[in-house]
């Protein structure tokens, strides 16, 4: 199954900007979202920045990354600006869990 | 055998009801996953149940009607369960080819089920005393109860991977236990089936014959209709556990 274009991207700048082959970065990059549920080929630009911002850090460090905090933080920002790598329609089974769901008198509120 | 029943017309509201809301969240989202489980829950869960019992209770005058009854119920059934084939294909793995093709087995599967039980006759078994003979009806239920088996199993898959995203806060707690009663309400269904299975394997009649064995599906219909109801209007007290369960746990 092909992955998300976020994921492509992310592997990709990893292996560009570290001392990690492509089968690294990628292998790396996988068993991350692997351990919180994510799946590279449905993961969204959003996921992916959480993912940059509290996770991937400390994984690069054990893969003896330098500076591997700087790296994530950088790579955070940059997702921020590239939603277009977001599929069309890249709505996961979380998000109609999501809106499955009577409103709440809260909700129908109006803001 | 009227208490055992209670669960079964629990079972039927919650699905009206539940189904109704998914349909109107439909008209307003237009997206397709609300549309397959409205239709589904509103078929299977209520109209096939309510024409099925039509068949077995109310006529007892017209050999015609109730076999027509029984046709119509059981076509219900089959139809109703496809949505939730497509369902588990669509939301759960759209672009996995194997899923693709597991759904297509699946449909196939009950629509030659349902041919050949009418084929054989044996749908009148439904609804009459009578043992069934031959391999139709243990195979029709089978298939038809492998759509919610599959629909459980993939909310269960998905609940687990849900708890890993919790730790990040990539996901609500509500919304990840939303996911496991769909699955706990919807394999509840999928176990009415495998009952059913096993008493027609065994004693050849359906449930009915057996007080002990209405009693079982009915509680798991009642199950179902708890988990189902509160997955879709979580009462206040819920939500309060389960957020703060998840925050202390």
């Amino acid at each position: 199954m092909a992955e998300s274009p976020v994921f492509e991207w992310v592997s990709l700048e990893l292996e560009k900007r570290t001392a990690l082959s492509r089968l690294e970065a990628r292998g790396t990059l996988r068993l991350v979202l692997r351990e919180i549920g994510l799946a590279p080929a449905s993961v969204s630009v959003k996921q992916m920045q959480v993912v940059a911002q509290r996770v991937l850090a400390p994984a690069l460090e054990k893969r003896r990354v330098a500076a591997a905090g700087a790296l994530c933080a950088a790579l955070s920002d940059e997702l921020a600006a590239l939603s277009s790598l977001d599929a069309p329609s890249s709505a996961d089974a979380y998000s109609v869990f999501e809106r499955m769901v009577a409103s709440t008198p809260d909700e129908k509120k109006p803001r | 055998m009227t208490i055992a029943l209670a669960g079964l017309v629990a079972f039927m509201l919650t699905a009206l009801v539940v189904g109704a809301r998914l349909l109107a969240l439909w008209r307003r989202t237009r997206e397709l996953p609300e549309l397959l489980l409205g239709a589904a829950l509103i078929t299977v869960g209520f109209l096939c149940y309510a024409v099925g019992t039509a068949a077995k209770l109310l006529v007892v005058v017209s050999e015609d009607a109730r076999a027509a009854l029984t046709i119509a119920g059981l076509a219900l059934e089959g139809l109703g369960q496809l949505p939730l084939v497509a369902f588990s294909w669509r939301v759960f793995h759209p672009r996995s080819r194997v899923a693709a093709a597991t759904a297509v087995t699946l449909a196939a599967a009950i629509v030659a089920a349902f041919a050949a039980e009418v084929e054989t006759g044996q749908y009148l078994r439904y609804s009459d005393a009578l043992p069934a003979s031959g391999p139709w009806i243990p195979l029709g239920l089978a298939a038809r109860g492998a759509a919610p088996a599959w629909m459980a199993l993939e909310c269960f898959r998905l609940h687990a991977q849900l708890r890993r995203r919790l730790t990040v806060g990539l996901a609500e707690p509500l919304v990840v236990h939303r996911v496991a009663l769909w699955g706990a309400g919807i394999g509840a269904s999928a176990l009415a089936y495998a009952t059913s299975v096993g008493h027609r394997v065994v004693y050849g009649t359906g449930l009915r014959e057996h007080v002990w064995a209405v009693s079982v599906v009915s509680m798991l219909a009642l199950v179902s209709a708890v988990c189902l109801g509160i997955a879709y209007f979580p009462p206040e007290g819920y939500r309060r556990w389960a957020e703060g369960r998840t925050r202390s746990g």
